[in-house]
């Protein structure tokens, strides 16, 4: 498998400090690049501890994983909760001590074993808004089943953006078996193959039948998120896309004047609760995890003391929008976003990201798991035209095949 | 003898007919030290793990070649099918280039040869990453399609089906430069007086054609075509770049499904499919290997070319049109690079490289490139890794490839098995053995030595044959015959040393297989910085032209500073 990990900023240490007794930097391993990984180089800036900041792009899983334990960082911020969950992987993190506590839902969520929290939350979404051009008199659809957009922009370059859908719709149709799948999707393959996921399949393939033609289709399959984004916002050549909070800094970055933004959230099933699916990453502490270890996840996670003299750089994230956190307030965030936040604070039925907790043959990734599957049926109801019944029933037998393997 | 065997992998015993001199034999220990470097690292880094996957993917009988079943190997290894008949598709425009520009001037020559071989030197990430820009869907920032506009067509190029035509298009861009220069020297030494020969006795051209100049080319068209299918076997990092992350598994060959699946498909069935990998490559190498070991007199020295100025007015007409087109083809991409790495990030996001003169000049994206301490931390880590590499390599096929190349300094019958495997080895994909190696060197893993090492020993069987085939050239007068000879014949060999020197930098510079693979947690190669720029690919590609420029100027710097020495190297080997 895969490491690019990088050496990317040595911070000098911060004199006078806690940790001066350390004879190297905390070492942390992170996902993101560009615009987020400049952001968050600003915030360790402020760290008490003297870190280096390696990103490990999409190859973290084989970094955390990889042979060599003794060269694991320090920390690590995880996007994908699979993770923690991933045998390797876990028994080389230490279950977190002496922290504060997080709200209940987010900290169940990092605990596979229960009374054992492996991470503490460092950023958390909002996957379930849908975003268009605010003042257009777009006719929002009140229910999946009438949701008829004949305009429809998916970032289909980039498989997490149709597993979002996936989720929002089944978790919209059937809270209870996303929840089983949640737990339980990949020692039990049989659970894909119910009526209930081929039901959800099927209303996503007709939305996705509706809303794209072949050739959009087509585009759709080069354009990543921001694309997708830039179609609404800049290019006026779609009307909605559904897309995360953290859409907004790339809207505010490129939409095209004039423009106003405006979200709803993701339509709900019938008279039903609306879907609430959310995503985040979570800071964990490597094995023979120091006290500085515990200690920068504990800061990197927690609420500053409002006396402090330094400006507090995760709210400053936070208050120019993309950054959504359990520790910072809601009305901290731009007027826009504040209802997503108080939906986060508020998450109890909200359920966390199926793909990003499956682990196996059904992990996403480009090119695999459930990022492909997804990806052939939408190439099958929105440029070859198959009908959704057969394309779900096709995607089920996949699904179903997949897990098996995982599960053998 | 020197203007017979003019290319490199001559697999046939070098014949001396000239006076016997008597030899001074290295003392068996001697001999056992200057090959020891070269085997040590091959043996230890490359065959032994390579076997260990070999054992791995047998556990079990042949059960884990069940893998075969699955159909998204057979579509993978289906794909690395294509790739490798792309790499015929090089060769013939190689050789279509060659045969438009057989009788051009030495001037024009030096011009095309330039131009075509640059892109060789260019990183497979950074190729992907401007053909990607080149054919973008949208009419607003991809230029063919603001072309195809004007007409009322928009197509969506990076999507399913024309996604193969735009990395065919990048891969033939990059590679078909080396084959031209094979075959273009090829045609140059075609043999005239036999052909003038059998014009005179009223042979008929098809006649001609098919007995005295095919059999001429089978050589050259040999090497060009290996060359060219290890290029293609190893094509990985241009569709990680240049392909949207959905259309991926469309294109990626064998090499990269494998890097994707190996930890779902198990120790034993990933190593089986890495062992196919191999196989399909060595069987597809076999008809290379038959053409070098067939005989190829190319015994004329080059003709001497036309005067500019004689020949007919279309012959004139060709030549402009030839040079003119492929200026532009060929220069195109790196103008594209250039011109978006020069506009101010924001814009690069919404609008093409063609809207420059509104943008231009902003030198936005290289202050971030230079101020980002990472990216500058990676050139250095890069350049000094790539340097002691370079020197590694040097130091261990230096001596083994002197010691093959004399074979009175070996027995007969061993050398020739010999550079048959540094073929093998030179063409194998590192996929093979990736995990075996990994492990077995987890202790040292992540220091820069470790990195040092598998890229000196992946690049030491090229280097061999390389240095191989110009010392076997080397007149050696009968004072020198002494213990000293072997720095003798470097110096007579520079060119050939120069070759393989730069070969080693460029390899090492561009990789980004090895640092994927091996699971490197000091991944500071500088490619691997560049492809974390893919995840968003369209909003940072003002950033990321930037750094590609960068990372683009030291290699095709060091070709251009090095290129007379460089195709010396490549024709002749040595000085004279």
């Amino acid at each position: 498998m895969s490491i690019s990990r990088r050496r990317f900023l040595a911070i000098p240490a911060a004199a006078g400090l806690a940790g001066c007794a350390r004879s190297r930097p905390l070492r942390v391993a992170v996902v993101w690049s560009g615009d987020e990984l400049r952001r968050f180089l600003g915030v360790v800036r402020h760290s008490p501890y003297p870190v280096t900041v390696y990103s490990a792009g999409d190859n973290i899983a084989a970094l955390l994983r990889g042979p060599s334990g003794e060269v694991a960082p320090d920390v690590a911020v995880i996007p994908r909760l699979g993770l923690l969950y991933d045998p390797d992987i876990r028994r080389r993190i230490s279950p977190l001590t002496g922290i504060r506590q997080q709200p209940r839902f987010w900290r169940d969520l990092a605990s596979p074993t229960a009374g054992q929290v492996l991470g503490a939350w460092f950023k958390i979404a909002h996957k379930s808004l849908v975003w268009h051009r605010d003042g257009e008199g777009l006719d929002r659809p009140r229910t999946l089943d009438a949701w008829r957009s004949r305009k429809l922009s998916i970032g289909a370059a980039d498989g997490w953006v149709l597993t979002d859908w996936f989720e929002n719709v089944l978790l919209a149709r059937s809270p209870s078996t996303y929840s089983r799948l949640f737990s339980q999707g990949e020692s039990s393959p049989e659970l894909w193959g119910t009526g209930e996921v081929n039901e959800a399949l099927r209303l996503l393939a007709t939305i996705w039948q509706q809303g794209v033609d072949p050739e959009r289709g087509r585009r759709a399959l080069t354009l990543q998120f921001h694309d997708s984004i830039l179609d609404v916002f800049t290019y006026r050549t779609a009307d909605v896309v559904a897309a995360p909070d953290f859409a907004w800094p790339v809207i505010a970055r490129y939409r095209a004047e004039g423009v106003v933004a405006g979200h709803f959230r993701f339509p709900a099933n019938g008279g039903a609760e609306p879907p609430l699916v959310v995503g985040g990453d979570v800071a964990v502490a490597m094995s023979g995890g120091t006290a500085d270890a515990f200690g920068f996840v504990d800061w990197l996670t927690s609420p500053r003391p409002s006396d402090g003299d330094r400006p507090d750089t995760q709210e400053t994230w936070a208050a120019e929008g993309g950054f959504l956190a359990p520790y910072i307030d809601a009305s901290t965030s731009p007027p826009a976003l504040q209802s997503a936040a108080r939906d986060l604070a508020g998450a109890k039925t909200g359920q966390y990201d199926l793909s990003d907790r499956l682990t196996g043959p059904l992990a996403g990734g480009d090119g695999r798991g459930l990022w492909r599957i997804l990806t052939e049926l939408f190439t099958a109801v929105t440029i070859d035209r198959t009908p959704p019944a057969a394309a779900a029933t096709a995607a089920v037998g996949r699904l179903v095949s997949a897990g098996r393997r995982g599960a053998s | 003898m020197s203007e017979k065997d003019a290319f490199l992998f001559e697999v046939v015993p070098y014949h001396d007919a000239r006076v016997r001199v008597i030899h001074q034999r290295l003392s068996r220990w001697r001999l056992g030290l200057y090959l020891l470097l070269a085997v040590l690292l091959a043996a230890g880094v490359l065959l032994a793990p390579l076997a260990a996957t070999v054992l791995i993917s047998l556990s079990g009988g042949l059960a884990n070649y069940g893998v075969l079943a699955d159909p998204e190997v057979l579509q993978a290894l289906g794909n690395s099918l294509v790739w490798l008949a792309l790499a015929v598709l090089v060769c013939a425009a190689g050789f279509g280039l060659a045969w438009l520009a057989r009788d051009a001037g030495p001037a024009l020559t030096g011009v095309l040869r330039v131009i075509l071989v640059l892109p060789a030197a260019v990183s497979p990430l950074t190729t992907g990453a401007i053909f990607r820009l080149l054919f973008d869907t949208n009419p607003q920032r991809g230029a063919v399609n603001a072309l195809l506009g004007g007409a009322g067509a928009n197509v969506a190029f990076l999507g399913p089906g024309w996604i193969w035509m735009v990395l065919g298009l990048a891969f033939v861009w990059q590679w078909s430069g080396v084959a031209f220069l094979v075959f273009h020297e090829a045609l140059a030494r075609r043999p005239k007086s036999l052909l003038r020969m059998a014009r005179a006795f009223g042979v008929e051209r098809r006649r001609r054609v098919w007995s005295i100049v095919l059999p001429a080319l089978a050589g050259p068209a040999a090497l060009a075509y290996l060359l060219a299918l290890v290029a293609a076997a190893r094509v990985f990092d241009l569709v990680l770049m240049g392909a949207p992350g959905a259309m991926q598994a469309e294109v990626e060959g064998g090499g990269l499904f494998w890097w994707r699946h190996n930890s779902d498909l198990g120790a034993g069935r990933a190593a089986a499919l890495a062992v196919l990998l191999s196989i399909m490559v060595g069987l597809l190498a076999l008809p290379a290997l038959a053409g070098l070991r067939g005989r190829v007199t190319w015994s004329e020295p080059p003709a001497p070319r036309p005067e500019p100025g004689t020949g007919g007015l279309r012959r004139r007409a060709r030549l402009c049109l030839l040079s003119g087109s492929v200026t532009i083809l060929w220069l195109l991409p790196f103008v594209v690079l250039v011109l978006t790495s020069l506009r101010a990030p924001d814009a690069t996001a919404v609008s093409g490289w063609w809207r420059f003169p509104s943008d231009m000049w902003q030198f936005t994206s290289y202050g971030e490139a230079f101020g980002d301490s990472g990216f500058m931390g990676a050139l250095m880590i890069t350049l000094v890794r790539t340097a002691a590499v370079v020197g590694l390599v040097l130091l261990a096929a230096v001596p083994a490839a002197y010691v093959l190349a004399h074979e009175h300094l070996l027995p007969r019958r061993t050398w020739r098995p010999v550079l048959l495997v540094a073929v093998a080895l030179a063409a194998l994909p590192p996929q093979a053995f990736a995990v075996p190696l990994q492990e077995s060197i987890s202790r040292i893993v992540g220091s820069s030595l470790a990195l040092v090492i598998v890229h000196a020993a992946l690049v030491i069987p090229l280097a061999v044959l390389v240095l191989h085939n110009a010392f076997a050239r080397v007149r050696t007068p009968m004072v020198t015959r002494h213990r000293w000879e072997l720095f003798h014949v470097v110096r007579e060999a520079a060119p050939a040393v120069v070759l393989a020197g730069v070969l080693a930098f460029v390899l090492v510079w561009n990789d980004t297989v090895v640092g994927l693979l091996l699971n490197w947690p000091s991944g500071d190669h500088l490619s691997l910085l560049l492809l974390e720029q893919a995840r968003h690919f369209m909003s940072t590609i003002g950033t990321l032209a930037a750094q590609a420029v960068i990372a683009t100027v030291v290699p095709v710097a060091l070709v251009i500073v090095t290129g007379r020495w460089l195709y010396r190297g490549l024709t002749h080997g040595v000085r004279k």
